[in-house]
């Protein structure tokens, strides 16, 4: 990383923390608690930014897929393997926070509901996505599957958000655009999401830089394994 | 109050992957760091290392 990539970095590292210690004095200090649900409803201003950062990242594994398909250029699939990454760490953790809410308030952990479900396949395929990856042998053919595997599974993700308007669900509807929030559970969610998506793009740069550093070792044992021949 | 168990569970699970996920992420790339710079000595001590053997073979022949 050059100094303006190192410095520009940094910042984004900053703001983040910043925004993360903002985020978490929000939803425990300055919202209400809400009257029907109680204290476990904050557990929403997580699960939801959780949510939307999966979305997010799988997005960029489809991007990534068809520019590495498009292009060949191998810095593509590097991006989307390391977003895959990340968005499988995310969507476990809105499922696993999803199962504690719905223990909370529902008194079950687990129901096949067409949103949870529909969120369980994304979360097999990327999953799969990952594994695919981790068996193919060879560089070029590990990125073609992946692309095509990042391409065709990001059909999921639509399906996941039309859920709850397609079929009657238990799990609650897009309550932010339905306008069942007051002003400060907007305000906190909003500051959530923001932090969330700063996490995910420090997590994309080091994560990237990880694969990166696999890849030039990579290429430094085939050119030892060369020299050793001559 | 009754439901605060659950709100911790699910609020410390988030931070101890999210946190596991950035220690292993530095760790491993601080492992593969120093593995790039024996792998970096290596390839570049071995053309020195032919090359002595060149001019101890033409000494030798003298």
């Amino acid at each position: 990383m050059d100094g303006r990539g190192a410095l520009r970095y940094y910042v984004l590292v900053g703001l983040g923390i910043a925004l993360m210690v903002a985020a978490l004095y929000m939803v425990f200090v300055y919202v209400p608690t809400d009257k029907n649900t109680g204290v476990v409803q904050r557990i929403f201003y997580f699960h939801v930014p959780l949510a939307w950062i999966g979305f997010l990242a799988f997005f960029v594994v489809f991007i990534c897929s068809i520019l590495y398909l498009t292009k060949r250029a191998i810095k593509w699939d590097t991006i989307a393997s390391a977003s895959a990454e990340v968005g499988v760490i995310f969507t476990s953790l809105v499922l696993i926070t999803g199962t504690v809410w719905a223990k909370a308030a529902w008194g079950i952990w687990w129901t096949w509901d067409a949103r949870l479900t529909a969120t369980l396949i994304l979360w097999f395929t990327y999953v799969a996505y990952l594994l695919v990856r981790q068996y193919a042998t060879e560089e070029n053919q590990r990125a073609r599957l992946g692309a095509v595997i990042g391409i065709v599974g990001f059909i999921d993700v639509p399906i996941v958000v039309l859920t709850v308007m397609l079929w009657r669900t238990q799990h609650p509807g897009v309550i932010i655009f339905e306008g069942g929030l007051v002003p400060s559970m907007m305000l906190t969610l909003l500051v959530c999401i923001v932090a969330f998506t700063f996490l995910y793009f420090i997590l994309l740069t080091q994560s990237t830089r990880l694969k990166n550093l696999e890849a030039d070792i990579r290429d430094m044992k085939d050119m030892q394994t060369e020299q050793e021949r001559n | 109050m009754e439901n605060t168990g659950y709100l911790i569970a699910a609020y410390t699970i988030i931070w101890v992957v999210i946190l596991g996920y950035i220690f292993y992420l530095l760790h491993k790339q601080r492992k593969l760091r120093q593995q790039m710079d024996s792998l970096k000595d290596s390839i570049v001590e071995q053309p020195d290392h032919s090359a002595s053997e060149a001019s101890n073979n033409d000494n030798s022949g003298e």
